[in-house]
């Protein structure tokens, strides 16, 4: 599964890395919950926190640095993030990572 | 049944005890990883956990996308799980490393279980099914607690307690649940007792 912006899904190591980094900021999902919304909340909750994690996520579902990043306008890294988000699956890979009990406790 | 990963199928159905064991450890593994809260360590278990259940090499398994080693994990566990709900494994006791472990010990134990009581050879346990060996391994331990619960009430050891007999204490998972347990009555100091004005409840009256 590619994305249109070449993004790929991750490998089981960078996936934990990603759950690390927005573990505290992914909502419960409910299916009726259309997945723009649920990726805004985490967006927002990311932005109330003051938290670098948008961008780290977006760097290391792209594998571009925080340069070549900053050449994006702000509503293409916003695109960036959700397309990684849905390529990499976050809502199975929250389930999953709640299931094994990895995570925070 | 089929897993897809690392672009191929893979067929896999439940092993027997010994490679059931062994793949057991390899969680036993990850679970210390995820306790750990090692990222690092938990991928790699994962990938060493599907690499000996599914004859792939590691490597091969590490390109593959996340969600290709979660689905499998999640698969070969939900299909390797007892098929009962024993109460020996419910134990609930903190397993404490013993100086004489080492690695890949625990199929040497359930050998020696099933090798002393039934003389069995290696090769015929190691194919055993892994129900049926839990199943035994629960009526051996039953077997060998009664054993030892009339050798401690012949011996007078057992009634040297003010009580009289004193039975011997049984494993958490062998003992029945106490659901009408008498609350004791305690004394409770004055002076622990909540102070003030009492006033008591009394219902209207129509």
């Amino acid at each position: 599964m590619v994305s249109s912006f070449g993004l790929r899904p991750l490998q089981i190591e960078k996936a934990l890395e990603l759950y690390d980094l927005l573990d505290k900021y992914i909502p419960n999902y409910d299916k009726s919950q259309p997945i723009l919304d649920f990726v805004s909340i985490i967006v927002k909750r990311i932005v109330d926190d003051h938290s670098p994690a948008f961008i780290k996520a977006i760097t290391l579902m792209t594998d571009m640095n925080t340069e070549e990043l900053s050449a994006f306008s702000p509503e293409h890294r916003l695109e960036l993030f959700i397309a990684g988000l849905t390529v990499n699956n976050i809502v199975m890979l929250k389930r999953f990572c709640e299931d094994i009990g990895y995570g925070r406790k | 049944m089929q897993i897809k990963i690392a672009e191929g199928e893979y067929e896999y159905t439940r092993p027997p005890l010994k490679p059931w064991l062994l793949l057991e450890d390899k969680r036993v593994n990850l679970t210390e990883a995820i306790t750990a809260q090692d990222r690092v360590i938990v991928a790699d278990c994962l990938v060493e956990f599907l690499s000996f259940a599914l004859k792939i090499p590691k490597e091969t398994l590490c390109l593959c996308p996340w969600y290709e080693v979660a689905s499998a994990y999640t698969y070969i566990s939900t299909l390797n799980s007892p098929k009962f709900d024993f109460p020996f494994l419910n134990s609930n006791v903190k397993y404490k490393k013993e100086i004489w472990d080492y690695k890949g010990r625990t199929w040497y134990i359930w050998a020696n279980i099933f090798a002393r009581k039934y003389n069995w050879n290696l090769d015929l346990i190691a194919e055993l099914d892994v129900d049926d060996a839990i199943a035994l391994a629960q009526e051996i331990a039953v077997d060998d607690q009664l054993d030892k619960e009339w050798k401690w009430m012949t011996s007078e050891i057992a009634y040297q307690t003010k009580e009289g007999f004193k039975p011997l204490d049984r494993p958490n998972w062998m003992k029945y649940a106490e659901l009408n347990k008498e609350i004791p009555m305690l004394k409770i100091r004055k002076d622990l007792m909540p102070s003030g004005i009492i006033i008591r409840f009394t219902p209207p009256t129509d």
